[in-house]
C-alpha cells in the first residue's frame, strides 16, 4: 500500500530571501555610500546565500509513502515508510504526521526535522480500534536551505485498527457441545480419545475398543468406551445501542464499546482456536450480523466487522422482538452494560428455554453522564434512576439463574461456562 | 512550513527553545552592541528591533527577520566608529539569528532541531564567519591609509570576488561531500 506524490516545484526558502537581500543589498549599499561596516555585517550572510543560489536544484523529486501492513491490533507500531525518487538536490527532509486523537507518532510526536536520508523512519500507533486514515505532510529543501520542495501532502493511507484482545484462555469446556468433530468432550459417548468406562462387549462393538488385560483378568470379552468429542458453537450478542464513559485508547479510560468489542474479540479469538463456530449479532449501531463460522478467515470477519461498529439506535431497531436464531449446541453471550431493557429481557427469555446464556456487565464502574450544560441535580437524579433499573435486571436475572459477570480479561467466563455445563448435565423442566 | 502553531511552550523540547530564543535575543544584542562603539540606539529603536524580533521568532520564514536585521544593520551605519571591534560581535549575532531562523522555519514550531542538522549549520557558519573579520581588516587597513574612496572601493571589489570565489567553493564542496 503505497501513495505518490509531487509538488508544483522548488521554491525560494524565507532564509534564501533574507540572506540574499540583505548580502546583495548590503554590498551595494556599502559600495555605494561608502559604508564598510554595513559589507562587515552583511558579507555572512551574502556568503550563505551565494551556495544555495549556485546550487540551485533543477531535480523533480517524486515522493512516495507507504504502509507496511494495512492492519493491526491497537496499541502496535506500524512504520510510515518513504521514499524519495530524483533525490540529487535534497540535503534535508521535513516529515509532519497530521494529528489525530488516539494516534501516537515516533519519534517526536510524528514530526521529524531530518537531514537527508532519514536515520528512521516515522512510526505511528494507534491507541484505539476502528478505522483511521494516516495522514502526513513532507518538505524538502535543497543544499544551503536555499529551496523548498513542498509541502505536499502524500496520499491518505486508511489503517484497519483491530480490537486489542486482552490475554484469555478459558479452561471450561462449551456447556453443551453439539456437532460432528471439535475439541469438547460431550456428555455423550462415541468415537474419542476420553476415556468413559469399560463395560461387557456387546454385538455391534468393534475389536479394536476390546480391553484384552481387562478381559484376561475377568474371563469375558470387555470394551473400551470413549466420550465423543464435539464442536460447539458460540453467539455473541453485542450491545452498541449508546455508548457510556469516555474512550481514551488502550491506555486510558475504557467506555462501555470498548469494553464491549475487545470483550468480543478475545472470546471470538479463543472460539476460533478451540475450533467452535462462533457468530456475531449486533443490536443497534450500524453493524451486520456475521453467520456462524469457524476458521481464521471467519474471526477475520468477526474483528473486521467489530472494527467497524459505533454507537447508535434507530427507530428502525425493534428491540422488542429480537430474533437471535440461536442453535442447537450454542451458548449465549450477550456483552452490554444492561441500561436498555430490551437486553436483559432477551437473556431472561434465553435462558427460560434452555439455552446457555451468560451475560458479561461491559458498564464501567466509574461512569457519569457527561452532560454539562444540563442541570446537574437533574442528571444525577436521572442517573440514579437508570442505576436502579438496572439493578433491578440484574437481580431478576440473578433470580432465574443467567449470570451477570464483569468483563475482567482472563478467565472472566470460566467459572460460569462450570456451571452452566453443570446444569446442562440436570434434567430440567420447561416452564 | 511553520504553520500548526499550537502546542504550549513547556512541551517543546529544549533545542526548539534555544534556538527560538537566539532568533529572539540576537537582534537586539548586536544593536546594543553599537553602545559599546559609542552609539547607543534609543529605547524607541531597541523597541521596534525588539518588536521585529518577536515577530522573527513566531514566524521565521516571515519578512520579520528580514526587518529586524535591516533595522540593526542601518543603525550601525550611522555609529560614528562603524569598524569598532565589536561590529565583529554583531556580525556573528546577526548571522546567528539569521541561521537559527532557518532552523526554525524547517518544520513547525516545537519540533526538536536534530543534531546532525544542527552541526551541519555551525559548521557552515563557523565557516562563513570568518568573511567577516576579513573585510574589517581590510577595511581598517585602508581607512587608516587614507580617505581614498577610490583606493577602498577597490579593496571592497577584491573582497566581494573573494566573497564569491569563496562561496562557490562552499557550494561545489557541498555538493561533492554527498
Amino acid at each position: 500500500m503505497s501513495s505518490a506524490s509531487t509538488a508544483g516545484g522548488w521554491r525560494a526558502t524565507g532564509a534564501l530571501r533574507r540572506s540574499a537581500v540583505l548580502g546583495s543589498g548590503g554590498l551595494a549599499w556599502a559600495v555605494a555610500l561608502g559604508e564598510p561596516v554595513v559589507l562587515v555585517l552583511t558579507v555572512p550572510l551574502l556568503l550563505v546565500s551565494l551556495p544555495a543560489l549556485w546550487r540551485r536544484p533543477a531535480t523533480s523529486p517524486l515522493v512516495e509513502t507507504s504502509l507496511l501492513h494495512a492492519s493491526l491490533r491497537e496499541g502496535e507500531g506500524v512504520s510510515l515508510d518513504l521514499t524519495v525518487h530524483d533525490d540529487g538536490d535534497v540535503e534535508q527532509i521535513t516529515r509532519v504526521l497530521t494529528p489525530q486523537r488516539l494516534l501516537v507518532g515516533r519519534p517526536g510526536r510524528g514530526r521529524a526535522v531530518t537531514r537527508w536520508p532519514p536515520p528512521r523512519q516515522l512510526e505511528v500507533s494507534p491507541r484505539r480500534w476502528g478505522t483511521i486514515t494516516v495522514t502526513e505532510r513532507v518538505a524538502l529543501t535543497s543544499a544551503w536551505a536555499g529551496f523548498r520542495w513542498g509541502p505536499l501532502a502524500p496520499t491518505d493511507r486508511p489503517l484497519t485498527v483491530l480490537p486489542a484482545a486482552p490475554p484469555y484462555d478459558s479452561r471450561a469446556e462449551q456447556p453443551r457441545p453439539k456437532g460432528l468433530v471439535g475439541a469438547h468432550r460431550s456428555t455423550q459417548q462415541g468415537q474419542g480419545s476420553e476415556l468413559s468406562g469399560i463395560r461387557p462387549f456387546q454385538p455391534g462393538d468393534r475389536l479394536r475398543r476390546i480391553n484384552w488385560r481387562v478381559s484376561a483378568r475377568t474371563g469375558t470379552l470387555h470394551t473400551t468406551t470413549t466420550r465423543a468429542e464435539q464442536d460447539a458453537g458460540l453467539l455473541l450478542v453485542v450491545d452498541l445501542l449508546a455508548e457510556h464513559g469516555a474512550s481514551g485508547g488502550l491506555d486510558g479510560s475504557t467506555s462501555s464499546l470498548d469494553l464491549t468489542v475487545r470483550a468480543a474479540a478475545a472470546l471470538a479469538e479463543h472460539a476460533a482456536a478451540q475450533g467452535d463456530r462462533v457468530a456475531l449479532k449486533p443490536i443497534g449501531g450500524r453493524a451486520r450480523p456475521v453467520p456462524a463460522g469457524v476458521g481464521r478467515r471467519h474471526l477475520r470477519r468477526i474483528l473486521g466487522t467489530l472494527t467497524d461498529v459505533s454507537a447508535g439506535s434507530s427507530p428502525y431497531d425493534d428491540l422488542t422482538r429480537l430474533d437471535l436464531r440461536v442453535g442447537a449446541g450454542t451458548t449465549v453471550i450477550l456483552l452490554s452494560p444492561l441500561l436498555a431493557d430490551a437486553i436483559g429481557t432477551t437473556a431472561a427469555t434465553l435462558t427460560r428455554r434452555g439455552i446457555p446464556t451468560m451475560v458479561i456487565d461491559t458498564l464501567p464502574d466509574d461512569v457519569v453522564p457527561d452532560l454539562p450544560d444540563r442541570d446537574q441535580i437533574l442528571v444525577d437524579l436521572a442517573w440514579r434512576m437508570r442505576r436502579l433499573d438496572r439493578a433491578g435486571v440484574l437481580g431478576a436475572l440473578d433470580v432465574i439463574g443467567c449470570p451477570v459477570v464483569p468483563w475482567r480479561g482472563r478467565g472472566t467466563v470460566d467459572d460460569v461456562m462450570r456451571d452452566l455445563g453443570r446444569r446442562a448435565g440436570q434434567p430440567r423442566v420447561r416452564q | 512550513m511553520t504553520s500548526n502553531r499550537s502546542g504550549r511552550l513547556t512541551s517543546w523540547p529544549v533545542s526548539a527553545l534555544a534556538v527560538r530564543a537566539v532568533v529572539l535575543l540576537a537582534p537586539p544584542a548586536a544593536l546594543l552592541m553599537a553602545g559599546l562603539a559609542g552609539s547607543a540606539p534609543p529605547p524607541s529603536m531597541l523597541a521596534v528591533v525588539v518588536l521585529f524580533s518577536v515577530g522573527f521568532a513566531i514566524a521565521p520564514d516571515s519578512g520579520f527577520g528580514l526587518l529586524a536585521l535591516v533595522s540593526v544593520i542601518g543603525w550601525w551605519s550611522v555609529v560614528d566608529d562603524g569598524l569598532h571591534a565589536t561590529v565583529l560581535v554583531a556580525a556573528v549575532l546577526l548571522l546567528a539569528a539569521h541561521v537559527a531562523g532557518l532552523l526554525c522555519s524547517y518544520g513547525p514550531p516545537g519540533v526538536a532541531l536534530d543534531a546532525d542538522l544542527g552541526s551541519l549549520w555551525i559548521a557552515r557558519a563557523t565557516a562563513v564567519v570568518l568573511g567577516a573579520p576579513v573585510v574589517w581588516v581590510v577595511a581598517r587597513s585602508l581607512r587608516d591609509n587614507g580617505p581614498d574612496a577610490a583606493l577602498w572601493q577597490a579593496g571592497l571589489l577584491v573582497s566581494v570576488l573573494a566573497v564569491v570565489a569563496v562561496a562557490a567553493t562552499l557550494g561545489s564542496g557541498g555538493r561533492s561531500a554527498r
